[in-house]
């Protein structure tokens, strides 16, 4: 439960940020209190969405990021559209602003698993030289 | 240290002495060693008890509040619960890797790395289970990583 919630408040963090950002210094569009607070609610239910989707045990990678980047289109599109009838109506909006955060995520997800291959790799190194020693002893002892 | 072994023809069970001055940290790492050695776990199959050896037993996987035993080919039903076996083995080569597993690292073939921080660990029988995310620290740990 704890890393659950970790993880939604991050990624609510990620996208919030992203968000604002984007409006601020592309879109040069002012955000009220309101419109920031929206977006705050959007983000949290677009977090919650995307837990959900990563949750499940997909059978292939390219699996995770087609859900994912479908999920957060919808929940964006979605939500955005008909709950919160955020500032920028057109779609292609939407679909910058969940591109943006999408990047943002995948980047992040590339970085753990370059860091998670390298762990794999001495862990693996660490277990072929294990089964050569077991093997070499199977070896003595036959002689 | 000096290793002694004798061979004798009437010997029914392996007989292991210690003769020490003091227990230090590497003599108890021993002992644990040699009592996990010793270690069965009871498993049901087909109505038959028989008692399994650690080294054939691949993992441990808990499903509907019921525990199962997986061997090279043959599944197990046990009457401990995973938390139990944890406790019991802590000392081995078993390790929970997700809230429904516990692995022995020597029946490990290679690891992967997945997406969202987890790990794929590929069995020596060929079998996939994952590594979450929330036990992958304490799985670096067991290789030193």
């Amino acid at each position: 439960m704890k890393s659950i919630l970790k993880d939604i408040v991050l990624m609510l963090c990620c996208s919030y940020t992203c968000i604002v950002s984007i409006n601020v210094f592309i879109g040069d569009i002012p955000i009220s209190t309101q419109e920031l607070r929206q977006t705050f609610w959007l983000c949290a239910a677009t977090s919650i969405v995307m837990k959900m989707i990563l949750s499940v045990n997909y059978p292939k990678e390219w699996m995770v990021y087609v859900c994912s980047m479908l999920g957060m289109f919808l929940s964006v599109f979605g939500l955005g559209t008909f709950v919160f009838h955020l500032i920028p109506l057109e779609v292609s909006s939407y679909i910058s602003i969940t591109v943006a955060i999408l990047f943002v995520y995948i980047l992040c997800c590339f970085m753990i698993r370059e860091m998670d291959k390298q762990a794999a790799d001495a862990i693996n190194e660490k277990l072929g030289s294990r089964k050569k020693i077991t093997k070499e002893d199977h070896h003595g002892k036959d002689h | 240290m000096k290793l002694f072994i004798e061979e004798c023809k009437d010997q029914e069970e392996v007989e292991i002495t210690i003769r020490c001055a003091s227990l230090d940290e590497r003599l108890q790492k021993l002992i644990e060693h040699i009592h996990s050695c010793s270690l069965t776990i009871k498993g049901i199959w087909d109505n038959e008890t028989r008692n399994i050896p650690l080294e054939e037993i691949y993992y441990f996987e808990s499903v509907d509040d019921v525990t199962y035993m997986y061997c090279a080919s043959r599944v197990y039903r046990c009457d401990k619960k995973l938390y139990e076996l944890e406790k019991l083995l802590c000392t081995t080569s078993f390790l929970r890797i997700s809230k429904s597993v516990i692995l022995n690292v020597d029946c490990l073939s290679y690891v992967k790395p997945l997406f969202d921080g987890k790990f794929e660990a590929v069995l020596n029988n060929g079998e996939i289970v994952v590594v979450n995310r929330h036990y992958v620290k304490q799985f670096k740990k067991k290789f030193n990583v």
